[in-house]
């Protein structure tokens, strides 16, 4: 197979091409830049004009009928939902989720809630929430210049500090921005392009990508933000989503673990609800009034036993041979992590592993396409690998990625996959020389562990490589 | 000033380091150089265009590797390619050992052709295939062993197979 390579290795693009290229996306570049300048001030135009019109409408509702009675709202229980929505969205019987529909409701129709808001508060509000995860917080922030009044805008904390059936917009006369934490600057970021998303109808041609960035807010704690739908503007649409089950506000992502049909029973929990399967990359926002969507079709989810459903949940497909093919789906995205344990301690490694195996995959073993696995099975180096994952240190690949270079070879990276007591195979973690590790099949986030543990795995071939 | 240096800057660096293997990639597909470059050209302008948050190089590496075979499949589904034909076979610079290497690579369907190409020249592994691809790994792995066969059967003696 060398050959292909040396072979391909003569397939060059040639330097007049080069040159060509250049100049050619020089000049693309200019003329990018030459439009996004003249577009941009009829934009800016456009949003002092919109404002304008908002802000004198306002004004105008708020001074002309009176409308806007303090003593009618009340802080925790008002809703700018009528009672005829939430009747349509509860009598929904496509999901058969247990979770608040009240919540979802709110999340169904952002804009005519928007509306709703407008008509009552007589202010116009664009209500960020289309969320309606268990650890929303309902700090509702919004100063509006025009008036005296506040609306407050809906705002998640990655904290997981709830006020859950309190979740639809509510109206408070006090604000305090200050309050704020930077989690919430986080997801007020993340949430405006969401919702922005959310609240247009046109046919976007959108697709699904990582929010990549990952924000520290103390010395160690480490925000992954949710995945979210982009909207058009975000240039992913070329790209194919990846299978996702969105449940309760929580984007679910497939888990690269594997269960066989006989274990799948034994793990399966309670069912969650069905998936509509209406979520794809031409109309990605039209599944939002659903409570469980997917991208998978239409397949029923289940709770997994031993695990939160926030981090985990699964599909169990009967097959005609009466065998079932469980698909796990983890959540490890919207939450905060300060230590390996809040990550790792999701996954009920301590005292489960009956199996582990390392690959030891040379060049020389790649380029044949043979893939050696060496069975790891001393107690105590699997019991202080599990310890050194709860006591590691998050960081983020932005900080730390450049200076890690190609480890993608055994000298530098070893791959360990284990297996647990509840059927669950293949749970795959990716340990670096230079003493990080992460799990999973590609990098969201890097853990630091002891660099004595990193040596004794490279020191002492005895415990996990047979040659 | 600055900006116009930043982009010269990183175009120089996209094309130091990406141009060699989109055209191959879209070689592999095209089949001829000129079609291959035309692709290549198209994928930095896309890049420059949609400007994607890349988590890291990999993640950059792998959206170009993506588009290129996106835009590839696209042009041969085109009319306009399908009622042409090239007038160059090739004027890549290789030896006739290579050219017959070469030649039964492209000779393969396309859906192996993709795979043994990322997976013996890029190195990618077969998960990092099936995510850049997406499709199951399950099928990288058994589309990558029956592409190796049929390219055994292709070369017989010639390959060295391993």
């Amino acid at each position: 197979m060398n050959k292909i390579k040396s072979s391909f290795s003569k397939i060059k693009a040639s330097e007049e091409f080069k040159d060509k290229l250049k100049m050619e996306l020089l000049n693309n570049t200019s003329q990018l830049g030459k439009k996004a300048t003249v577009n941009y001030y009829p934009f800016g135009l456009k949003v002092a004009a919109v404002l304008l019109i908002f802000l004198g409408t306002a004004s105008f509702k708020l001074i002309i009928n009176n409308t806007y009675k303090p003593e009618n709202i009340d802080a925790g229980n008002t809703t700018y939902v009528s009672k005829d929505e939430v009747d349509k969205f509860t009598n929904d019987n496509s999901i058969s989720s247990p979770v608040s529909n009240k919540n979802d409701n709110h999340a169904i129709d952002n804009s005519k809630s928007n509306v709703k808001a407008e008509n009552s508060a007589g202010i116009k509000n664009s209500s960020n929430s289309h969320d309606n995860s268990p650890s929303t917080n309902n700090k509702y922030n919004n100063n509006n210049n025009s008036s005296n009044n506040k609306v407050k805008y809906s705002k998640e904390t990655p904290s997981g500090n709830t006020n859950t059936n309190k979740n639809i917009a509510s109206v408070s006369q006090n604000s305090d921005d200050n309050n704020l934490t930077p989690s919430n600057d986080i997801n007020s970021s993340q949430y405006a392009t969401t919702s922005n998303t959310t609240n247009d109808n046109s046919n976007k041609n959108g697709a699904l990508s990582l929010n990549s960035t990952l924000r520290s807010f103390s010395s160690n704690a480490v925000y992954i933000p949710k995945f979210q739908i982009p909207n058009i503007q975000e240039k992913t649409k070329s790209t194919k989503m990846v299978p996702l089950i969105i449940y309760n506000g929580n984007v679910y992502l497939k888990s690269p673990i594997s269960i066989d049909s006989k274990s799948s029973k034994n793990i399966l929990g309670r069912k969650i609800g069905t998936t509509m399967g209406a979520l794809n990359e031409i109309n990605p926002m039209n599944t939002y009034s659903k409570n469980i969507i997917s991208n998978i079709g239409t397949t029923d989810v289940y709770a997994v036993n031993g695990y939160d459903e926030d981090f985990r949940i699964m599909t169990n497909v009967t097959l005609s041979d009466g065998t079932n093919s469980p698909e796990i789906y983890e959540c490890l995205n919207g939450i905060t992590i300060t230590t390996g344990n809040d990550f790792f301690g999701k996954l009920n490694l301590p005292g489960n592993i009956v199996n582990a195996r390392v690959q030891i995959q040379t060049f020389s073993n790649s380029n044949s396409e043979k893939e050696n696995f060496y069975t790891a099975s001393d107690l105590s180096f699997l019991n202080s690998f599990v310890r050194e994952l709860d006591n590691s240190t998050p960081y983020l690949p932005e900080n730390i990625e450049n200076s890690l270079d190609d480890y993608k070879n055994n000298d530098k990276c070893k791959k360990i996959f284990l297996d647990l007591k509840d059927g669950s195979k293949n749970i795959p973690f990716t340990i670096l020389r230079n003493g990080y590790i992460y799990y999973g099949e590609y990098p969201t986030i890097y853990f630091k562990i002891s660099t004595n543990f990193i040596n004794k795995i490279w020191s002492t071939p005895s415990i996990i490589d047979a040659n | 000033m600055d900006e116009l240096d930043n982009n010269k800057g990183y175009i120089h660096y996209l094309i130091e380091t990406y141009s060699d293997m989109l055209i191959r990639i879209s070689y592999s597909y095209m089949k001829n150089l000129s079609d291959a470059e035309d692709i290549t050209q198209e994928v930095f302008i896309k890049l420059l265009e949609k400007q994607p948050d890349f988590k890291n190089k990999t993640h950059e590496k792998s959206w170009l590797i993506r588009v290129a075979i996106n835009l590839s499949k696209d042009k041969l589904k085109s009319s306009y390619f399908k009622n042409t034909t090239s007038l160059e076979d090739d004027f890549v610079d290789t030896t006739q050992e290579d050219t017959d290497v070469i030649q039964a690579v492209l000779s393969l369907p396309l859906k192996y052709r993709s795979i043994v190409f990322l997976y013996y020249y890029e190195n990618y592994s077969i998960s990092e295939i099936s995510n850049i691809l997406n499709i199951k790994e399950s099928t990288v792995g058994s589309q990558l062993s029956r592409g190796r066969k049929l390219l055994k059967s292709i070369l017989k003696e010639d390959f060295e197979y391993e």
